[in-house]
């Protein structure tokens, strides 16, 4: 996954800084505005501090030590420079406190801003962007982002007022010796950015590297069992050897090109230095300077490289951090495609704040009128669709993978709406309610259930969290998932894992039955699992389903071929249409498409009984 | 010590001189850097104010240049010689960062390579066992930990200890009493960082933590948001995030709280040391003890000893957790390799036989196969049928010598395989397995990875008996589409038909399908049959299947249950008996007929 994530990262990279995208995101900071200023007065008045030193031992070696000052001040000296630390360590406390509020409290307000959007962004928006895509969004963009506006920023601030006060003071002390030490700035200055940029660069390339090389592990870990059977052992281990001397390469540059910074830095100032020695040392000579203030000035010119670095450094990352703004804003401008008119919410609420108390019952019949629909502009999948559903009865869609199967049943939920037409619930186009009111009627089972982490309790209760205990217990019993449970070893406080991993498909899949007969919906949709589980398993599940769809309309994108057969109408699904509908026997009868459908499924069914009747004993 | 042994093994000859010559380098580094504050203060104490010269070290250079009158007329003589001085520091700086990086890589490389290889020649038991994700981190973020401590820790701590060691060595010969107050801080600033540093560690991991099970809880909603729509619990799962979130921001902020804590007091103790060493410079200089000069060296000193001591806490608080990194690559490298290329290397073109053999895992008590004997003759096309778990896949594994049979044994041409070079047993038995792995690269190279001398001719030949030239046509690069996370997602049955056109490309006389056309409907996997038919005679197929269409044509068929033979014949001798062959045939029929 990092790969992919380093490959994206590229396209979207660019060198210039855009100023529009940073204004946005300061714009963001807005509530941390307080706190910022006074980082940023902190970092002023530390960098005042930290140019103190050099003053101090000047007045230590001119005042005490050349010209013997009074022990008073003496007293005086020492309990200023005392003073001068406490204060120093007190701002280092509160910038790095004050900084990692401003870290951790943007990161946690933009994460939380992100996330509310993806819950309500419609799933147009998930079709396009993988889970994985977003994820990054979440946590790496964002962790970058926080990073650098609470760090560089306030650098910046350091940089500027060293610099500014360093020179004041070498100015007003002795401006001929101060422009010694000034006059290297410009080459400083060159000396940071060349450096900075290829640096980073250079960080950039062993870090694509690397993530290669992670990549090739995970493949040669991963396909080491093909690998075997191939003998590609020694191929393999050759081309992973090209690869890391690629990697050895690139970082030796790269390191060699960082090890060559501090050194021509060193020798720039010990120009400087030895300048100043000469210049100085004369002046001390001729009695028109005194040692200290000399020593002042040598230790003033090694302290412009730091922040000039910083603020080249800054730059640099900006730019790295670009993309990650980007995307992020952009998650952030995400409109959601499918939102209730303002009439409703008015009337029902949104999605997050509901007004329960105006839902009106549901008595579940459904109308497909006139239905148009398409994903995308160039392909209609249905074109002026027509079907009506009365309350309770069972509807099975039938079809290949791909058929369009659950098409239907995305325009029934609410994930899309219809491009054109219209679907009616209890006679009313569904448009006219909340897209929360048909979600609170609504029970839904996927082919690949999906549990949260938490006990099987919460994940039963999902859809009812005011349930009592017996009746979650009355709900797991209906579907035949009581006894399973009971043997577990904390019963229903077991804990179910990530994703309910801890659980087996057909456990998990029994849990998601009773979370939706718990929430007692009037309209169910089910998409049944092709995967076979053991043959036990499968009966009660079988039963289950029953009763599950007992007392409700229920859409069922079916596999079982009891399912199917007792389903009061059939759609059979093709290449995106509705071929055939009717009954079952109608159909048979038929000996159309649905006929050679029900045959094969019909046979595979069986063969599978045969063949996996020894599930359990396998490895 | 078995630490340090792990890395020296790994390293080239060069390298080893390099890492002990890199001492040196630091060493000279250490000199030349306390050298510049020695000719400040000869040139304060000895040119400028004209005090005697005490040490003879300094009479030598000092005559060497001219003496101090000469110096005092001609100031930029010092100058230049400090220019010299730094420019040496400069090279030597230069030297070590450029060492470290070359060393670390070196070694690093070094490391990777054996790992890789090592972990290619495990056996495949291993890798059955072996947890993906962990072996992952071992070979990337625990190697990486060891790149760190050689890429800058190591001469970090040889900087540390040798500039203290020579510079208090200095400060003693210049004022022993003065010299023994800068020493005052040192140990707690060495203790101070090295137990702060284990603490924010600490923190560090907790926040870690939790970050962890955010990001799993975003996850979670992200791959349910169906279930969590149809629920309508939009409100639940934003205040479940929030928590999260909140209990991540918590702990951070916790952390970079005790890091300032840690920043802070460290930084009071050792500028506190400097301000120490400053008052006593004062006084000592006053009552006539020091000179300016040498007040100089003490405070500069000072500042170049407290800083790499407060480093050398934090490295050494981070020492363990290299250790733990070798220590968990050690334990894969450990790990036995198999031996595939001693053995012997008979013709394969001939017949296999499994002799009574039985088999059962290393950690199993049941036998996963019992007494399995039977013949398949060179050239003939055989099934293998049996319910899943009957040992069916074992039976391929023994054949191809990826596991060893617990009993008996299995011949080809007489000779048992395990005898057999195995490299030279697997290049001559194709097997597609039933989820075959394709490497991220084109499918062209997916295919030519089986012979890598194959024309493009010879793969596409490869494709067509495996009935997939004309999906991979019909993709808009043709062969160089890229497979995998940044390619297309083959389904299934594209993966299958792949990798049995690599296997195809191969050319073995032996071909095995264990269950690899499962995913592929019924008239594929005829045609794919049909066509490596056309092969036959020149090719023994063994075709492990659960369908009675892909095992009807063998020329022999062998029902495996629970581990046993419990039938066999060809399919017109099976269908005339009772037993699961006949019952999954009458399925058939019947299934034919049941329009009601």
């Amino acid at each position: 996954m990092s790969e992919t994530q380093a490959f994206k990262e590229e396209e979207f990279h660019n060198e210039s800084l855009d100023v529009k995208l940073w204004k946005e995101i300061l714009h963001l900071l807005k509530p941390m505005k307080p706190i910022m200023i006074k980082v940023c007065v902190i970092m002023a008045v530390l960098a005042m501090c930290d140019a103190c030193y050099p003053v101090f031992s000047r007045i230590a070696v001119n005042h005490f030590i050349i010209e013997h000052g009074t022990d008073t001040e003496l007293g005086w000296f020492i309990a200023a420079f005392a003073a001068l630390i406490l204060v120093q360590s007190f701002l280092v406390y509160w910038m790095i406190e004050y900084s990692g509020q401003i870290e951790t409290g943007f990161s946690y307000e933009l994460r939380k801003q992100l996330f509310e959007k993806l819950q309500l962004l419609s799933f147009s928006y998930y079709d396009k962007n993988p889970v994985g895509w977003i994820m990054s969004r979440l946590t790496s963009d964002i962790n970058r982002l926080s990073e650098i506006l609470a760090w560089s920023f306030s650098d910046l601030f350091w940089g500027l007022t060293t610099m500014i006060v360093i020179t004041l003071v070498m100015l007003v002390t002795d401006w001929k010796l101060a422009l010694i030490v000034l006059g290297t700035i410009p080459f400083l200055a060159v000396i940071a950015n060349w450096f900075e940029k290829r640096i980073l660069r250079n960080y950039r390339d062993v870090r694509k590297t690397n993530s290669l090389i992670t990549g090739a592990f995970s493949e040669g870990i991963e396909g080491a069992k093909t690998t075997k059977t191939l003998v590609l052992e020694e191929q393999n281990s050759r081309e992973f050897r090209n690869l890391t001397k690629r990697m050895r390469v690139k970082s030796v540059h790269a390191g060699t090109i960082s090890a060559l910074m501090m050194p021509t830095v060193t020798t720039l100032s010990y120009i400087a230095i030895g300048a100043l020695l000469w210049q100085g040392g004369n002046k001390v000579l001729l009695g028109a300077m005194q040692f200290g203030t000399l020593l002042m000035f040598s230790q003033y010119a090694q302290s412009f490289f730091d922040p000039l670095r910083t603020i080249a450094g800054l730059m640099a990352e900006m730019q790295m951090a670009q993309a990650s703004g980007e995307r992020v804003l952009s998650l952030l401008k995400e409109e959601p495609k499918i939102t209730d008119t303002p009439e409703v919410i008015e009337q029902y609420g949104t999605i997050l704040n509901p007004k329960t108390e105006n839902y009106p019952e549901m008595t579940g019949d459904i109308e497909f009128e006139d239905v148009t629909f398409r994903y995308i502009p160039e392909e209609t999948v249905l074109d002026h669709f027509n079907l009506k559903v009365k309350a309770g009865s069972t509807v099975a869609l039938v079809g290949e993978t791909g058929s369009g199967k659950s098409t239907i049943v995305n325009l029934l939920c609410r994930f899309y709406e219809p491009v054109e037409g219209s679907i009616k619930i209890d006679g009313k186009d569904y448009r006219e309610y909340s897209v929360g009111w048909l979600h609170d009627h609504l029970g839904y089972v996927l082919q690949t259930p999906h549990l949260f982490s938490g006990t099987v309790l919460e994940n039963i209760r999902y859809g009812r969290p005011e349930a009592s205990e017996e009746e979650v217990i009355e709900a797991a019993k209906t579907v035949n998932a009581d006894t399973f449970i009971q043997k577990l070893d904390k019963g229903y406080q077991t804990d179910v894992g990530e994703g309910g991993n801890r659980l087996s498909t057909g456990e998990k899949q029994l849990i998601s039955f009773a979370r939706a007969v718990l929430k007692d919906p009037k309209l169910l949709v089910l998409d049944e699992a092709t995967s076979s589980v053991d043959t036990e398993s499968e009966q009660k599940i079988q039963d289950a389903i029953e009763v599950l769809m007992k007392g409700r309309t229920s859409f069922v994108v079916a596999h079982r071929l009891s399912t199917i057969v007792n389903a009061d109408l059939i759609l059979v699904m093709k290449d995106g249409k509705i071929s055939e509908q009717g009954t079952h026997a109608g159909l048979m009868a038929k000996k159309g498409y649905y006929y050679k459908l029900y045959t094969n499924r019909f046979m595979e069914e069986e063969n599978r009984k045969i063949m996996s009747k020894k599930e359990n004993m396998s490895l | 010590m078995n630490n340090l042994r792990f890395l020296w093994k790994n390293a080239s000859r060069s390298i080893r001189i390099r890492q002990i010559l890199l001492i040196f380098v630091v060493t000279g580094y250490v000199l030349l850097g306390l050298l510049s504050p020695l000719v400040f203060s000869y040139i304060i104490d000895n040119v400028i104010d004209l005090q005697p010269i005490t040490s003879p070290v300094t009479q030598y250079f000092s005559d060497l240049l001219g003496g101090p009158m000469y110096i005092r007329e001609h100031l930029w003589v010092g100058s230049l010689v400090l220019l010299g001085i730094s420019v040496l520091y400069a090279g030597f700086m230069f030297v070590r960062g450029r060492w470290n990086a070359l060393i670390s890589e070196s070694v690093s490389e070094s490391i990777r390579n054996r790992l890789y290889a090592h972990l290619q020649m495990l056996p495949y038991a291993y890798h059955v066992r072996a947890k993906t994700g962990d072996l992952i981190q071992r070979s990337t973020s625990d190697i990486n930990t060891i790149r760190r401590f050689l890429a800058g820790q190591f001469s970090e701590m040889c900087y540390a200890v040798l500039t203290s060691a020579i510079a208090v060595s200095i400060l003693f010969s210049i004022n022993p009493h003065i010299a023994w107050y800068s020493l005052v801080s040192l140990p707690p600033i060495f203790l101070f960082a090295f137990i702060y540093f284990k603490k924010m560690h600490r923190d560090f991991e907790k926040a870690d933590e939790a970050e962890g099970l955010l990001s799993a809880k975003i996850q979670e909603n992200l791959s349910g948001m169906r279930v969590v729509r149809a629920f309508h619990k939009e409100q639940f799962e934003i205040e479940k995030v929030d928590e999260a979130n909140r209990t991540y921001r918590d702990l951070i902020h916790k952390a970079i709280k005790n890091n300032a804590m840690y920043w802070a007091l460290s930084d009071l103790l050792c500028i506190g040391q400097i301000l120490l060493i400053v008052i006593i410079g004062i006084f000592a200089c006053r009552r006539g003890d020091l000179s300016v000069g040498n007040f100089w060296v003490f405070t500069t000193y000072e500042s170049m000893i407290v800083y790499p001591m407060r480093q050398l806490g934090r490295i050494l608080s981070d020492f363990g957790k290299m250790t733990v990194s070798i220590r968990r690559i050690q334990e894969v490298m450990n790990e036995k390799e198999e031996d595939t290329q001693t053995g012997c290397e008979p013709d394969m073109r001939q017949d296999i036989e499994f002799d009574h053999v039985s088999f059962k895992y290393d950690d199993g008590t049941n036998h996963v196969l019992e007494d399995v004997s039977m013949k398949i003759p060179y050239g003939k096309t055989v099934a293998i049928m049996g319910p899943t778990g009957s040992g069916k896949s074992s039976l391929v594994h023994l054949l191809t010598g990826l596991y060893k049979p617990t009993s008996g044994e299995i011949r080809v041409g007489g000779v048992p395989v395990t005898r057999m070079k195995q490299s030279w047993l697997r290049r001559h038995i194709g097997i597609v397995l039933q989820e075959p792995f394709l490497f991220s690269r084109t499918i062209k190279e997916n295919i030519r990875i089986a012979r890598p001398g194959a024309s493009d001719e010879e793969i596409y030949e490869a494709a067509k008996k495996a009935d997939v030239h004309d999906v991979i046509m019909g993709f808009d690069k043709g062969y160089d589409t890229p497979v995998g996370e940044k390619g297309v997602t083959l389904s299934g049955g594209q993966k299958q038909r792949v990798a049995i056109a690599r296997t195809v490309l191969n050319q073995s006389p032996v071909m095995i399908f264990d269950d690899s056309l499962s995913a592929v409907d019924t008239e594929t996997d005829y045609a794919i049959r049909e066509s490596l038919k056309k092969m036959s005679g020149s090719l023994t197929m063994i075709i492990i299947t659960q369908r009675i269409s892909s095992a009807k044509d063998a020329d022999r068929i062998f029902i495996l249950e629970d581990g046993k033979i419990t039938a066999s014949g060809t399919h017109e001798e099976l269908i005339a008996r009772p037993g699961l062959y006949k019952r999954v045939y009458d399925l058939q029929t019947k299934g034919g007929e049941s329009d009601e």
